[in-house]
């Protein structure tokens, strides 16, 4: 037991030590942890409530009062861009784990029990990607409402096939594996082994995904608050400053109103796609061929190919 | 399959809360009751639900599409008249980007460290961050309002007759819908050649002297194209669906604003319709997808030569 | 990678090209043609020519349709158009309408009475109508026997000759300018057709018409261009060329001269076309208000909580700051400065202590939840509105929740009811049509029950011959009104029409651009 424990701190150590080694995972790490920290004391660092009313100054344009200028109602966009972030990022984080979550649970068990279970679970994952993702969108918006915690319900629901094709097919090779045979042999519970044993196996790709998700549902966030069918619009998240830019004459005069949050939301995925890359090097020293390693992007560049 | 979609996209409408009728004609603008009870028997919604699909699996199935609830038109019309705009839309945008992304990765991938590769893959990370919409918001700003070169949307304006009045509308959404899918598919390709480049027949061939072109012609370039065929494959769907957001900031009539249209009107049975039939390609786009796959599978094919 | 090169070069070739192509003049406004901008449902594009007995007042509906009058810039006064004039009987029971002969539909039929009666009549067999018509036409003898379920015709209506008479249950003093905005349809062309489903029938992509213009070219989803009608038997109109089209940005597209004429009230629109120096503009009083629908179940169950809500929300700032000039704070239907203004009406200045005290004194239960909610496809500025709206109330301690409704407003305004405050809007015909509401039992009655006092002095209001009458009713409408509180007015809206100073021969006076009046779209010209 004890040498289990030496063994996965060392390995944990090691992971450590070699993404602090990637560049690329340095550079991603320090714009998230930036624009994090900077979404947490968005108040102290703009000096102002983002819901403060000031209609007197509204529409300014970016100056050292207003370094992001002001919105319509006076409202400090600094502010607002800032605490905005908070919002998209958790609901990226959360929407991802829970797609993860559901991913790699279904993965793992339809992996490695197979036969019927696996046939299901396959066919409902085809269901729901060929379902337009749209039209699932606005169902689930009229039975459960619009809200912050909804939309993330409906990414996890409609996100997690990617992970889960992902982890099946590990487990489909691996629970073939001598040390599997092992577990079986030892009359070990097949939770147990699903979980305890060949799970831990087939994380990289789990954390990679997670990742690649964050940033995907962060898109997704924007594109759909954009539409009118996101967050409420109380809410400052990235995607509901944006809704600004609906109106052309707000494209065309106040740039500064949509122009911020953009880029904020394209720094922030850079950042996590970074990460990604940077987590993909370290965790996978193997090296694969490239495109064996791309395969399961391709469906997700799929999935994202028809939500657009 | 495709009959566990059709039943699911059509119960899943009608458990929307949303009357129809009231949708159509709020109570203060109905000329009479009794006129609204009418409309509601005429158009079959006091029948039975499992009739009510029935009858419209029926009538899918001979091509009878139905009535849009909002304009009264034909569905079949409405889509014959939208799906021209999406397609040389999204048409356009897939084969450009296709062509560039081909060979800006071919570049790329050829000489690993040059202006090409240091350009897709710049490309290839900044263009995956950036949302399709806002490449469509910051060309509309600077293209059609601060130089004022290129309109701000719309298909076809009054008097433009031919196809080189109209051109000038297509630039600005197409170059979006360009950039935005030159972005995922030109990391694809590079990462396919650099894959290409290090098996052991482009060796083989570069050691026997074979030009440095005919490598990269020849052997490179035909054996990258398969994930890039299987990444096509699966834009498909597009084709269809167009893609709502670009359409939205362009005005652009086609599917897409069709689609929110129709969301927003509650105009179910082109919600159904529209549904159904982006299932259906991305169905065909699945299988056309396993096709490609296994034609092109290296290791089906150069299983020999190993 | 001289092929690279190439190819780059290529595309910047291109790019020249295009640049070069699209160098070219952009068309401005000539005699041979103009350019309008109009706001069509279906979303991108242009879809149809939408039904003039639903809403009128396009461009579309000037150049193509005509009722028996013709209203004046006001909508009150009226001219004769089909009909050369009327007369009421002396008890006001009896109205004889006379019809201009020589007349001709678009399509060379001649236009006749049964075209008046058949449209009458047909009004109260659509789905869909404007309820200006529907409550005039009620009070014609025999209403009630006609609907979709029939082919009943109004036993009120007989013609004699080039004579309409119509008998009326009760005199209703709006009848004339309500004819003046009905728009006369073709029997010969529409009667075999389902009239229930008239406002998508596709006899609205090419219509037979009266007015000078008619559909010419009819290109879907992109724009529809109107022609003389030479059957037009008035002279012959200038412009030979109306192009109607969907604009994704009026401001852009009236500075670069792709457009002519629009109608908005977008604040932002407003504001930036003021720098737009080749057109000119008309801000326009109408009857376009926005309002709080209170749900008087529920935290606001006591008139002492609706009464704070006017207190707590700082509207003599909020309006301006968004809507400048163009938003008017109102307190009444009848708004101050307008005749029979009730003046004891307060102006609830923005004061949160007095609010406070209000909802104390209804002993406001605060921990409800406050949804406040709007339709879905709001207007910026509407959204912008609301969450400043939303926010005071959380000032005052108010928990709020701000929404717009994903599905249809209608269902959820009066079926549904899931609110406490819901923004409405409504573009009225004339005052009685605000008051009116309250008693209307297909939407408010749903919500608020059946209100007779309202009933009673809003069908007295429809009756009022003098203007001393109409002053009395208004004023006790406006008693009621305060004393219940089940609107909450927040403010009137102007619209404004902007025309290119190229064109001439436009009205002096602009009318309500969502209404038909006289604007001479026959002799306007460009230069």
């Amino acid at each position: 037991m004890q040498k289990k424990k030496l063994d996965q701190q060392s390995t944990a150590k090691i992971f450590i030590r070699n993404l602090l080694h990637n560049p690329s995972a340095v550079i991603g790490l320090t714009i998230i942890s930036i624009m994090i920290l900077c979404s947490v004391f968005a108040v102290q660092i703009s000096g102002v409530e983002p819901e403060y009313i000031d209609p007197i100054n509204g529409r300014l344009g970016p100056s050292l009062d207003h370094l992001m200028g002001t919105d319509q109602l006076g409202r400090d966009m600094l502010s607002r861009v800032l605490s905005g972030g908070r919002q998209s990022i958790y609901v990226g984080v959360i929407a991802s784990f829970l797609a993860n979550l559901i991913g790699t649970i279904l993965g793992a068990i339809a992996g490695y029990l197979g036969g019927k279970i696996d046939a299901v679970v396959m066919r409902v994952s085809e269901l729901v990607m060929t379902f337009p993702q749209l039209i699932l969108v606005l169902i689930f918006v009229s039975l459960l409402g619009q809200g912050i915690n909804n939309v993330i319900i409906v990414f996890a629901l409609t996100g997690w096939m990617t992970t889960f094709r992902l982890v099946r097919g590990e487990f489909f090779s691996l629970r073939e594996e001598a040390f599997v045979e092992a577990d079986r042999a030892f009359g070990f519970s097949k939770p147990r082994i699903i979980f305890r044993h060949i799970l831990p196996n087939t994380l990289s790709p789990i954390v990679v995904a997670f990742t690649i998700n964050i940033a995907i549902f962060i898109i997704a966030e924007a594109g759909l608050s954009f539409l009118g069918l996101g967050v409420p619009v109380t809410t400052p998240t990235w995607g509901n400053l944006l809704i600004a830019a609906q109106n052309p004459v707000v494209v065309d005069e106040y740039w500064w109103l949509w122009v911020f949050p953009a880029m904020s939301i394209a720094i922030f995925v850079l950042g996590v796609n970074f990460v990604g890359d940077g987590l993909r090097d370290v965790l996978d020293p193997r090296h694969k061929s490239l495109i064996a390693k791309s395969k399961w992007k391709v469906a997700l560049v799929g999935r994202l190919g028809s939500k657009k | 399959m495709a009959f566990t979609i059709s039943a699911l996209i059509f119960f899943a409408s009608r458990l929307s809360p949303i009357d129809p009728i009231l949708a159509m004609i709020p109570p203060d603008m109905a000329s009479d009751s009794a006129n609204l009870e009418q409309l509601r028997e005429e158009l079959g919604l006091n029948d039975h639900i499992i009739l009510q699909y029935l009858t419209w699996l029926k009538n899918i199935a001979t091509g009878d599409f139905g009535y849009s609830l909002q304009s009264g038109q034909q569905i079949s019309e409405i889509l014959a008249l939208r799906m021209p705009a999406t397609l040389e839309l999204v048409l356009t945008a897939l084969i450009l980007s296709t062509i560039l992304a081909l060979t800006l990765g071919l570049f790329a991938g050829a000489k690993k460290g040059g202006i090409a590769d240091k350009l897709s893959r710049v490309l290839g990370v900044v263009g995956i961050a950036i949302p399709d919409f806002f490449i469509g918001l910051a060309l509309l700003n600077v293209f059609a309002y601060r130089v004022s070169w290129l309109p701000s949307g719309n298909r076809v304006a009054p008097g433009q007759i031919t196809f080189w009045d109209r051109f000038p509308n297509y630039i600005l959404p197409v170059a979006t819908l360009t950039i935005a899918m030159l972005a995922v598919l030109i990391r694809y390709t590079r990462n396919s050649v650099l894959d290409t480049l290090n098996r052991d027949f482009v060796k083989t061939a570069r050691s026997k002297g074979v030009p440095e072109w005919r490598v990269l012609y020849s052997h490179v370039f035909r054996n990258s194209l398969g994930p890039v065929m299987v990444l096509l494959a699966f834009r498909l769907p597009l084709l269809v669906g167009g893609s709502i957001l670009v359409e939205t900031v362009f005005q652009w009539p086609g599917i897409g604003t069709t689609i929110i249209a129709a969301v927003t009107a509650s105009d179910y049975p082109v919600i159904m319709v529209v549904s159904m039939l982006i299932a259906m390609v991305i169905l065909f786009a699945s299988f056309l997808v396993d096709i490609v796959k296994s034609i092109l599978d290296p290791r089906v094919r150069l299983g020999g030569s190993n | 990678m001289r092929k690279f090169h190439k190819s780059f070069g290529a595309i910047g070739l291109a790019a020249a090209l295009a640049v070069s192509v699209l160098a070219a003049p952009t068309q401005a406004a000539t005699n041979n043609s103009i350019t309008v901008a109009e706001v069509t449902a279906g979303g991108g594009g242009v879809n149809t020519i939408s039904t003039p007995w639903f809403a009128s007042g396009s461009i579309s509906h000037h150049a193509m349709f005509r009722g028996l009058f013709k209203a004046d810039a006001n909508l009150v006064s009226v001219k004769p158009d089909l009909a050369s004039g009327y007369k009421f009987s002396k008890d006001g029971k009896t109205l004889t309408l006379t019809l201009k002969s020589g007349i001709k539909w678009s399509d060379g039929k001649d236009l006749t009475v049964d075209d008046v009666v058949w449209s009458i009549n047909s009004l109260l067999r659509v789905s869909k109508s404007n309820a200006i018509f529907v409550n005039a036409f009620k009070e014609i003898v025999g209403s009630e026997a006609v609907n979709a379920t029939n082919k009943a015709t109004m036993s009120g209506i007989t013609t004699k000759g080039n004579d309409i008479i119509i008998s009326l249950k009760s005199p209703i003093n709006v009848m004339i300018p309500v004819l003046a905005q009905f728009m006369i349809m073709p029997k010969h062309v529409l009667a075999d057709e389902d009239i229930l489903k008239l406002d998508t029938n596709s006899f609205w992509r090419n219509p037979v018409v009266l007015g000078p213009y008619k559909v010419g070219t009819f290109s879907q989803g992109n724009f529809i261009t109107l022609v003389p009608n030479d059957k037009y038997e008035g002279a012959k109109p200038i412009i030979k060329e109306i192009n109607i089209i969907v604009s994704s940005n009026l401001v852009a597209d009236a500075k670069s001269g792709k457009l002519d004429y629009f109608t908005t009230n977008d604040p932002d629109t407003i504001r930036a076309m003021s720098s737009v120096s080749t057109f000119k503009s008309a801000p326009l009083d109408v009857l376009f208000y926005r309002y709080l629908v209170v749900n008087p179940t529920g935290p606001f169950s006591n008139v002492k909580s609706r009464e704070a809500l006017k207190y707590a929300i700082d509207w003599n700032k909020l309006v301006p700051a968004i809507y400048g000039q163009q938003g008017k704070v109102i307190n009444s239907g009848v708004a101050s400065g307008m005749p029979h203004h009730l003046s004891s009406i307060p102006k609830y200045k923005y004061d949160k202590a007095k609010a406070t005290a209000l909802l104390k004194e209804a002993d406001f239960d605060f921990s409800k939840t406050i949804r406040l909610r709007t339709y879905n496809q709001s207007q910026p500025a509407v959204m912008i509105l609301l969450t400043a709206v939303a926010q005071q109330l959380t000032e005052v301690g108010m928990k709020v929740e701000f929404l717009p409704w994903t599905g249809d407003a209608t269902t959820e305004l009066w079926t549904n009811r899931n609110y406490e405050l819901a923004l409405k809007g409504l573009s009225a015909f004339n005052v009685s049509e605000w008051f009116g509401e309250y008693s209307n039992m297909a939407t408010f009655g749903k919500s608020i029950g059946a209100q007779p006092e309202f009933a009673a002095l809003s069908s007295k209001l429809l009756q009022a011959t003098t203007l001393r009458d109409t002053g009395k009713i208004l004023t006790d409408l406006q008693k009621l009104e305060q004393e219940k509180m089940y609107k909450l007015p927040m403010h009137l809206l102007k619209q404004v029409v902007f025309i290119s100073k190229n064109i001439s021969g436009t009205p002096t006076k602009w009318g309500n651009p969502l209404y038909v009046y006289q604007n001479n779209i026959a002799s306007w010209s460009a230069n």
